[in-house]
């Protein structure tokens, strides 16, 4: 890793503004430069704009064609700046930039394909039987996912379990989240990728549960 | 967080973190029973807190010239509680022995740090031991000792 790690800005190309920043902690192949996954940050940019797909560029004015990046000729983006450029030019080019996870919808229909599971989740041995869950998600992951640890491992949730507003549809009232979670979940669609079809989702879903070293937690 | 360059799923940091980067960073993750949907769904709430960061250091002039899409704007002139326990990419542990509704974690607001933290360079110090302590007591029990007997008075 380098020892200052040097930031790529994404800007938007209507007003010159920043509106995401990621480091370049990717070690290009052959060299000891670094740089951004290129799809990578395609898809963060995509995010910020709430699923709407565009291209990167060098330069503000999208009709340069020379300063237009694809990920196949430039998997790492290596330049201090880019510019999120829309496909499809909206009416007002001042596009929206989203930073509130309550107000992003879920690209149900546009999911990116390099996402998509090559084989179907078995989730035999889990799914109803509430907090028992939690402790046979340790049986199943022996090692924390990411350090390889057995010592310390606890379990963390990939959906905070404090996004139940998110999970669930944002109109309706925070009295109905409380007291019916499930039908909300059922309305924004996400139950269909849950292992649990109930309101134990957030709390102990083993497609949203995995085990992970203690102190990672803190990084 | 994770994403999946190349066909296969590996830890991803977009922070500015060194070791724990250089341990983990680009290592493969094996996401087997996990709903991929669900791991994009945390990219994306990263990837969304990490913007929204980046939002506070504008002066409210600038942010005005983004078309920006935010339910609570004002809320972006303070600062989340810098030591709750979901300031990384990480999540709270869970713990089997509480009830659901205990399981979720409290945020505190405060405000910026500029109008909070003292000139002083020696308050200032204290104030960062005080934050260091917590986040230690957090993450290892045995720092929940108390060391003051042993800081210099």
């Amino acid at each position: 890793m380098p020892e200052n790690p040097i930031f790529v800005s994404f800007c938007h190309p209507s007003i010159n503004q920043v509106f995401l920043t990621l480091p370049k902690n990717n070690v290009l192949p052959s060299t000891s430069d670094f740089g951004v996954h290129h799809e990578t940050a395609l898809t963060a940019c995509q995010i910020n704009t709430c699923n709407e797909p565009g291209y990167l560029s060098t330069s503000a004015n999208r009709s340069d064609i020379d300063a237009q990046t694809s990920s196949e000729r430039h998997p790492f983006l290596t330049s201090q700046k880019y510019y999120y450029h829309l496909v499809i030019q909206p009416d007002d080019t001042n596009y929206r930039i989203f930073v509130d996870f309550a107000l992003w919808s879920f690209p149900h229909d546009h999911f990116p394909p390099s996402w998509v599971r090559a084989t179907p989740i078995d989730d035999a041995g889990f799914g109803g039987s509430g907090w028992t869950d939690i402790i046979r998600i340790k049986q199943r992951d022996l090692n924390c996912r990411i350090s390889n640890w057995v010592d310390n491992k606890s379990t963390a949730r990939i959906v905070p379990a404090d996004q139940m507003k998110w999970v669930c549809h944002l109109p309706l009232a925070l009295a109905d989240i409380v007291t019916n979670p499930f039908s909300q979940m059922q309305t924004n669609g996400m139950v269909v990728y849950a292992a649990r079809a109930d309101e134990g989702f957030l709390h102990a879903d083993s497609r949203n549960l995995f085990a992970l070293r203690w102190d990672i937690f803190s990084i | 967080m994770v994403v999946p360059p190349d066909g296969r799923m590996v830890t991803y940091f977009i922070g500015p973190i060194r070791e724990s980067a250089a341990l983990y960073h680009n290592k493969p993750f094996d996401s087997s029973n996990l709903s991929h949907e669900f791991l994009f769904a945390r990219f994306a709430w990263a990837i969304l807190k990490r913007a929204r960061a980046i939002f506070k250091f504008y002066s409210t002039a600038d942010r005005k010239t983004f078309n920006l899409k935010t339910a609570d704007a004002a809320s972006l002139d303070e600062e989340e509680e810098v030591m709750g326990p979901d300031d990384g990419d990480g999540d709270e542990p869970v713990d089997p022995q509480r009830k659901p509704g205990v399981a979720g974690r409290q945020k505190k607001k405060r405000k910026r740090p500029d109008s909070l933290v003292s000139k002083d360079p020696a308050a200032r110090e204290a104030h960062e031991l005080d934050e260091d302590l917590a986040k230690a007591k957090r993450v290892a029990s045995f720092f929940r000792m108390s060391l003051k007997p042993f800081l210099p008075s």
